[in-house]
């Protein structure tokens, strides 16, 4: 392990980190503290994903501020060989030599690692077994499909079985079906096997299948930083009813007791209390007012996609004039 | 098809990694592994080399038997043969060194073709990434290409050369090789080796300096070949001898002259050849360390 010490609460921090490619600014003034677990990094693209896992394994000098990760900083030579020996690294391209097969290229990688040749040979065919590549270990790369491509740099980060896992768009090209595997290997690790696991990803439905906490980046900018429980949890004045009978009536009432009503979809209606704290008794008052029967009713949850879309607009506001 | 009794789970790693693996190794091995995998360019270029090896030996052999026997016969005969031989073949240590120059050509191709690749794949692919994600420094990445490049070096010029060495040793009269011409053999090892370093670190040098083989191979040729060709026309044409010292095989000509002591070209300044080069060399090394630092970390 690391020898410096570190909050166990905290596996990555950045403080004021940031990265300029030229004039343009890829990352600015980050500063996060990611918890153990499973993370997602999500983000447009170019909103600086990519360039932070870079900066987080010493691959990228930040123009500014610091990192840490596992108490290790990226910048000092110590520091880097460190990180590379706790974390496993699956990159976004097809940095797969063409000629290699699975078998020699994750056992070359283990090794390269500071694995013992026979524990390197073992272990390549338990993460070749785990990533479901069995029948193709043998096989030159150059014949792998896009998933098993994406599975082989799984298994290649998990050769050395590190603590952290730094995905890179782990499900960039896949099939519905290869996507599927690919996000149960990930949940696995992560739920199943204690693995941190920082996924960087595009895809919103990625982060919610698999990662407790969610990192939002544009444009080099944290957006949002929060458990998808904490973000996702019910607000405290909305409500989802079901009104299968007398739905208008209903509705028409709301107003009157000074109820909002946000949508509605037939007999489905979202609505808002008035006050904060109030209680949905008086929808139960003008449901029997009104004649209309009141079948459910439960808090509204907002998706983490509704989260995801309002802190993206909240920055497109700030950038409009 | 997956059977249905076998079910992938995850299994923790419960080994240790090493203090200090030879993580250049590694690279070598795994560098050695994909130059061979490909047989016909593999059977192209070792062949000259053992060809030249085979023909080398038996020359050796033959000059030491054919000597041996005409002066087993005795008489004025015999000597006036021997000698005779000798004019024609020149004598075993000359034989020796031309085969050696021999083979270092051979070599450079070999050498140029598994080394134009080693870098300029990796920048291609970006198997950059995966390397330096793991704990292996730029020295150590360096020097496992630099491995893996000299053992085709190795190949190609070191064995040939302790064969037919071996075969001089071996053939020799009462060991006279050995007793006389000794210095043939650190001399051979020296000028091997010297050869082989240097050319590695320029053609990965060149290597590293584009992402695609063909044009790292473009670009060994140019700077050895076509620039050895254009100094000697240029140098001819202006008559200044020093431009020859831009073609690295026009150095090494005169290194191994010096270093064996055959003068066959008067005009050559063999201190300038070693300058030029350690320049070769130290230029190349400069160069790959720059570039192979930008593919471990950029700024």
């Amino acid at each position: 392990m690391s020898e410096s010490s570190h909050d166990p609460k905290i596996l990555i921090e950045t403080s004021g980190l940031g990265k300029a490619y030229g004039k343009v600014q890829a990352l600015n003034d980050l500063s996060i503290s990611v918890p153990p677990g499973a993370v997602g990094l999500l983000g447009p693209n170019g909103a600086g994903k990519t360039t932070l896992l870079k900066l987080l394994l010493g691959l990228l000098i930040p123009t500014t501020g610091k990192a840490t990760i596992v108490g290790q900083d990226p910048r000092t030579r110590h520091g880097r060989l460190t990180i590379r020996e706790h974390v496993g690294y699956m990159p976004e391209g097809d940095c797969l030599l063409p000629e290699t097969t699975g078998v020699e290229l994750v056992s070359m990688l283990g090794r390269l690692t500071g694995m013992k040749a026979e524990d390197a040979m073992t272990r390549t065919h338990e993460v070749l077994d785990y990533c479901q590549l069995e029948e193709a270990r043998y096989r030159p790369v150059t014949g792998f499909s896009t998933g098993m491509k994406q599975r082989l740099k799984l298994a290649q980060a998990l050769v050395h079985d590190p603590q952290i896992l730094l995905l890179d768009e782990p499900t960039n090209g896949l099939d519905p079906k290869g996507r599927r595997q690919m996000l149960e290997l990930v949940a696995d690790l992560a739920q199943n096997h204690g693995k941190n696991v920082l996924l960087c990803t595009h895809l919103l439905p990625d982060v919610e299948r698999t990662c407790e906490h969610v990192i939002v980046l544009q444009n080099g900018n944290v957006k949002l930083a929060d458990s998808v429980a904490a973000l996702t949890q019910a607000d405290g004045d909305r409500y989802r009813l079901s009104v299968p009978r007398g739905a208008d009536a209903f509705c028409e009432a709301l107003p009157n007791a000074g109820v909002i009503l946000e949508s509605r979809e037939q007999d489905r209606c979202l609505i808002r209390l008035p006050g904060e704290g109030q209680s949905a008794d008086v929808l139960f008052q003008i449901a029997h007012q009104s004649g209309a029967c009141l079948e459910s009713l439960e808090p509204a949850k907002s998706s983490l996609e509704d989260v995801f879309l309002s802190a993206i607009q909240a920055e497109g506001e700030e950038v409009s004039p | 098809m997956k059977a249905t009794t076998h079910a992938e789970v995850y299994r923790p790693f419960s080994g240790e990694l090493l203090e200090h693996p030879l993580r250049p190794l590694t690279l070598a091995r795994s560098g050695i592994r994909l130059g061979l995998r490909k047989k016909l360019p593999a059977f192209l270029l070792f062949t000259p080399a053992v060809i030249t090896a085979l023909v080398g030996a038996i020359r050796v052999y033959l000059m030491y038997s054919f000597s041996d026997m005409m002066q087993g016969q005795g008489g004025i005969s015999g000597m006036q043969v021997t000698t005779a031989l000798q004019e024609v073949l020149g004598d075993v240590a000359t034989n020796v060194v031309f085969f050696v120059k021999t083979s270092a050509y051979f070599a450079l191709l070999a050498m140029t073709w598994f080394g134009a690749g080693m870098i300029a794949d990796d920048r291609r692919m970006g198997a950059n990434l995966l390397y330096f994600s793991r704990p292996l420094t730029r020295g150590g990445y360096l020097m496992g290409k630099l491995i893996g490049l000299m053992f085709f070096g190795l190949l190609t010029l070191g064995i040939p050369s302790f064969v037919i060495l071996s075969t001089a040793v071996f053939s020799s009269p009462d060991w006279s090789f050995l007793r006389h011409e000794a210095d043939v053999l650190w001399k051979t090892a020296l000028f091997a080796s010297i050869w082989i370093l240097t050319v590695s670190t320029i053609v990965l040098a060149l290597s590293s300096l584009v992402n695609r083989k063909t044009l790292a191979l473009t670009l060994v040729f140019g700077t050895i070949i076509v620039l050895a060709g254009a100094a000697n026309v240029a140098a001819d044409s202006l008559e200044i001898s020093e431009i020859k010292l831009l073609s690295l095989p026009y150095n090494f000509e005169v290194f191994a002259d010096w270093l064996f002591g055959q003068d066959l070209n008067p005009e050559a300044n063999s201190t300038h050849s070693l300058i030029a080069l350690a320049c070769f060399a130290l230029g190349g090394m400069a160069l790959l360390w720059r570039n192979v630092r930008k593919m471990e970390v950029v700024g």
